[in-house]
């Protein structure tokens, strides 16, 4: 057994003087145990610079720190890079004031505890193993797939803080969805001016390369070794070796068709932006004819997503403030929650605007030319009262169904990303902080996630840009080898691993020199094939060690000793 | 038998079981007296294999604590541990072993009282259950 | 005796709810090592005493992220954190501010480039609503009431008499969209903050009966339609939209009565209720209001704090810029972090 230090943590006291006797004459009569020393607060830069002198003068070779829970102490060893002469990963911490004193009723049992706890930490410690980090040089170069809005606007902040970037497109001209919007909803700006400018601004930029109309072929690599084939408009093949990616495809719409759907005057949201960019007061035009009646059928679509409601009220403004219009918008709830909507919807109520609550689906029908919309207004609450209002409209304004890109599934197929429960880009997993995509070091915003208004879209591009800035700003990834490791010459070839792998770490290279499974007559110095963990994209959570068939996978920090010992089944 | 303070090893997660262990610490939650906590990185880090072990070298249940579904920090951890726990449920029921002995419980990072409530209740199961029948006792 | 010390800065985080400690962990990425003041002696702000609202499966309140990043500032040896600390005087001298800080009787003379303000927001006063009860009947809660309940009892109990409820009302808009009190903002979270928490009240309670009193649902997160549908669904949870105006005790029996419509019948019939739960609306944090006054801040239409121009060095991050949730707070708190960062290194 190595030779073992133990530092008592006291917490300030915390722990009980009579435990703290007991406990010495205990660790006295360990042999292993170099030396027992006491702390007041261990965490302290002074007690840390006195546990390092001490450390240097009694060369032990494993640590034990007695005290609170290991969060407290692992970052102080670990991460902040202190003169600690061990490796770090050699330290273990007997958790005995949360888990053991403060949980238990009585104390003569709680002490009981406390000391199998330090026996067990000391059996612990001598199974340790070092385990060293290493270095991953990153470039800044990022390639940005999609060039709508978020795209744009993190190109030009990744640019201007000195990054390469490639952007590239789908189709020819940039903008996405913005550029069919006229008017924003908060500001008195037109988006067209505006988003001009940032693109003209982008193109001006000799830091950001832009490839459109071009597509992702295929994809290769881990974070600081991509390769990625894009196909350009030309039929040009160029491959590209960014070092983190962007991803900010965007989504699609689709229009409600059939029947009366299909009735001219049943125009979308997008159609009626165009028609208000294009008309002059007095009032609008439809096919010549004055426009007097437009009615907003909402949430029979796309019920979570703001955007409707927000430019449903911004042109209703428009129409009934300024262009003598009888709007009526027809929703399930009125969606007030973004900055500034409270006060609008106010405002259109007190210039006339009407809304209708309702449960049941509208019926449209055609009535001499107009459309007429049949709704049953739910604002009585008495169900038999209720009222059904017939609304006469020259013009409905449907929402289109917001959906993801028929691409997506393949695009994330090639990205290995994973796809949410309605078809966007990643699980709605609070942990991934919106902007984290499943693989280290690709990185997802904007509509290809869930589409949202251009003040949100712009919050996640910058929230984005710097995670992309933060993990670029150091020129390199430093990690622990806390890691995933196969031993090759164990592998099958199950390629249970790499599908089972969240993170998409694993892959299967030729870098074996033996293999169990060897059949004779095969020449020496066959290289074989086995799957290998990248360790830059490892995550250290473990699945593949539970799944490998031939248990040929050890997680470094937490191999299977470690979990008997803990178990209590190591005897 | 009296006396009987059932051996419950709970496996906890350095993302939920385990923070909520300190957590009911920090809440002078009681604990029952025979629980070992076991550190993972992941739920999904605990093989079948443990399980199982945990049973034939004498504890009279297992708690696997993992995080909720869409709430894993690794993803899919926790579901893999929901699998395998159905794999290992169906082993038991081949050799008559009482699946109620092994269990999965959902937590997040601060479920203090949760973890307190659940291996309070546990440690009542199994004193109905009775101790291991794996255990050679003579 | 005081203690005087002397620091400098480049950034000054004043407020540790999740925006402060979101932004002072962004900046240690970048090697900037910031310092972040609280008031209160323990960190994490609001948010920190909220309970996972989870059932069957994750309802992405965040609570749980709260707790996470919050046990990362304490390891993260970057962040120098002051807390029962408050500032008592800050003031622009050129390109750097000079702020005077007070912890308890050590007085801190800071020179910082930048100063980010993330003091949060208070829960709407629901005293106010004096018809409503709130501080005279015990059984009238708020939803923060009802969630530290939750997370350090994690037991749900009437507070009159220690007894599990068996009806239970949930009043939405207190204290917003509200022209009476002049609060013409919608306060973004409670619809799904209310939904969630019965949800997580039904998993551990399922024969609660609620009644769901509203005006319009907001959504949130990228979750939320299956999320209302299942609400929805739901026999167990009756949505009224209605607003009643007043509550009214029985002493006789303990109750709280409220004059409710019957969708089915049209008749206004008086229901008895055992707990009501307001879900209040955000307001400006109270300790706000000096620090708009010496870093000569404006206040947003709804008396928020108004992002100000980027040059000037101040930044205004998280809920007290206006009502957000804590996965908004956190996007929000992430793009400040990057406007700190540029403002330091002199890009754009």
């Amino acid at each position: 057994m190595a030779r073992i230090g133990i530092f008592i943590d006291t917490l300030k006291g915390t722990l009980p003087s009579s435990f703290r006797d007991q406990l010495r004459s205990t660790l006295r009569e360990i042999p292993e145990v170099a030396f027992s020393a006491e702390e007041e607060e261990l965490v302290s830069s002074e007690a840390l610079e006195r546990m390092s002198k001490l450390l240097e003068r009694e060369k032990v070779e494993r640590v034990v720190v007695v005290g609170g829970s290991p969060k407290i102490y692992e970052t102080s060893f670990q991460k902040w890079g202190l003169p600690l002469p061990l490796n770090s990963y050699l330290f273990t911490v007997a958790n005995i004031r949360e888990q053991v004193l403060w949980s238990s009723m009585d104390e003569k049992e709680a002490f009981e505890k406390a000391k199998r706890t330090i026996l067990k930490a000391l059996r612990i410690a001598s199974s340790l193993k070092p385990i060293e980090s290493q270095t991953l040089p990153l470039k800044p170069e990022v390639l940005i797939l999609g060039g709508g809005l978020s795209g744009i606007s993190i190109a030009s902040t990744l640019a201007k803080a000195g990054i390469q970037v490639f952007l590239v497109e789908k189709e020819k001209t940039l903008g996405g969805k913005t550029t069919e919007l006229w008017k924003f909803y908060n500001k008195e700006v037109e988006v067209k001016g505006w988003l001009e400018q940032k693109i003209s601004e982008l193109r001006q930029n000799p830091r950001i390369s832009l490839l459109a109309p071009a597509q992702l072929k295929y994809l290769r690599g881990h974070l600081g070794r991509f390769q990625a084939t894009v196909l350009t408009g030309k039929g040009e093949e160029m491959t590209l070796t960014p070092h983190v990616i962007v991803v900010t495809t965007g989504y699609r719409v689709e229009r409600k068709r059939g029947g009366i759907y299909d009735h001219k005057r049943v125009i979308t949201l997008s159609e009626m932006e165009k028609l208000l960019s294009e008309t002059h007061p007095p009032f609008p035009l439809f096919e010549g004819k004055r426009v007097e009646t437009v009615t907003y059928l909402l949430d029979e679509t796309n019920e979570d997503i703001k955007l409707d409601a927000i430019n449903a009220l911004k042109q209703s403004l428009i129409l009934q403030g300024s262009l003598k219009c009888q709007v009526t918008i027809l929703c399930k709830e009125v969606k007030v929650s973004s900055e500034g909507m409270e006060r609008l919807y106010r405002k259109a109520r007190g210039l006339g605007v009407l809304f209708v609550k309702y449960e049941e689906s509208p019926r449209l029908s055609l009535v001499d030319g107009q459309i007429q919309v049949e709704v049953k207004d739910t604002s009585i609450l008495h169900k038999e009262d209720q009222w059904t209002i017939s609304i006469l409209s020259d013009l409905v304004v449907l929402p289109e169904t917001i959906l993801p890109h028929q691409e997506l599934n393949e695009l994330s197929a090639l990205l290995k990303l994973h796809l949410g429960k309605r078809g966007f880009l990643m699980e709605d997993n609070p942990q991934l902080l919106r902007v984290r995509s499943n693989r280290r070091g690709i990185f997802v915003a904007g509509g290809c996630r869930f589409p949202q208004e251009i003040s949100e879209t712009l919050f996640e591009a910058d929230a984005l840009a710097q995670e992309v800035l933060a993990l670029l700003s150091k020129g390199a990834y430093t990690y622990d080898l806390s890691v995933a490791e196969v031993d090759p010459k164990k592998c099958a070839l199950c390629y249970t691993c790499p599908r089972v792998c969240p993170h998409s770490a694993i892959t299967v290279e030729k870098y074996a020199e033996k293999n169990v499974y060897l059949t004779y007559g095969i020449p020496q110095n066959t290289q074989w094939g086995a799957a290998k963990v990248d360790p830059a994209s490892c995550f250290g959570c473990g699945i593949c060690v539970g799944e490998c068939p031939a248990r040929a996978i050890t997680l470094r920090h937490y191999p299977d000793e470690l979990i008997y010992i803990q178990m209590g089944v190591d005897g | 038998m009296a006396n009987f303070e059932p051996k419950i090893i709970a496996f906890c997660c350095d993302q939920s079981g385990y923070p909520s262990a300190d957590m009911a610490g920090a809440l002078r939650l009681n604990l029952p007296k025979n629980v070992q906590i076991v550190r993972v990185p992941c739920a999904g880090r605990v093989e079948a294999l443990y399980l199982l072990k945990a049973l034939e070298k004498g504890a009279d249940g297992v708690i696997l604590f993992a995080c909720y579904e869409d709430n894993c920090q690794y993803l899919r951890g926790n579901l893999r541990a929901k699998g395998r726990l159905s794999y290992v449920h169906r082993l038991m029921e081949k050799i008559g072993l009482e699946k109620e002995r092994i269990e999965i419980c959902y937590l997040a990072t601060n479920s203090g009282v949760k973890l307190a409530e659940t291996l309070e209740r546990k440690s009542k199961e199994l004193k109905r259950l009775g101790p291991n029948p794996c255990v050679d006792r003579r | 005796m005081t203690l005087t010390n002397m620091l400098e800065k480049e950034v000054l985080i004043i407020g540790s709810g999740i925006a402060g400690i979101t932004i002072a962990l962004e900046l240690t990425q970048w090697g900037i090592p910031p310092l972040l003041i609280e008031r209160n002696s323990s960190i994490g702000g609001l948010a920190s005493i909220f309970c996972c609202k989870a059932s069957e499966s994750c309802n992405k309140c965040f609570a749980c992220v709260v707790d996470k990043r919050v046990s990362e500032v304490y390891q993260n040896k970057k962040i120098q954190l002051l807390t029962q600390t408050e500032v008592s005087r800050i003031r622009r001298n050129e390109k750097k501010f000079e702020a005077t800080l007070k912890k308890g009787r050590e007085l801190y003379h800071l020179r910082t480039n930048a100063i980010v303000v993330a003091a949060g927001i208070d829960p709407y006063d629901a005293t106010q609503k004096g018809e409503y009860g709130y501080g005279r009947y015990p059984d009238v809660i708020t939803a923060k009431d009802l969630d530290e309940m939750l997370r350090y009892k994690g037991k749900l109990i009437r507070p009159s008499n220690g007894e599990l409820p068996g009806r239970i009302a949930f009043f939405q808009c207190v204290g917003s969209r509200d022209e009476s009190i002049g609060n013409l903002y919608c306060s973004q979270v409670c619809c799904a903050y209310a939904l969630r928490l019965i949800k997580a009240i039904h998993y551990q309670y399922p024969l609660i009966e609620v009644s769901f009193f509203y005006m319009d649902i907001q959504p949130a997160g990228s979750s939320f339609e299956s999320f209302l549908n299942s609400c929805r669904e739901d026999r167990r949870i009756r949505f009224i939209r209605s607003l009643p105006s007043k509550i009214y005790f029985s002493p006789a029996s303990n109750l709280l009565k409220v004059r409710v419509p019957d969708p089915q019948t049209g008749d206004v019939a008086e229901e008895a209720f055992d707990l009501v739960v307001l879900s209040v609306g955000m307001v400006l944090n109270k300790g706000a209001k000096s620090l708009v006054q010496w870093l000569a801040l404006n206040y947003t239409e709804d008396g928020f704090i108004e992002s100000p121009p980027l040059q000037k060095g101040v930044f205004v991050a998280g809920a007290c810029s206006g009502p957000k949730d804590i996965d908004r707070t956190i996007l929000h708190s992430k793009h400040i972090a990057l406007e700190v960062y540029q403002f330091l290194k002199g890009i754009n």
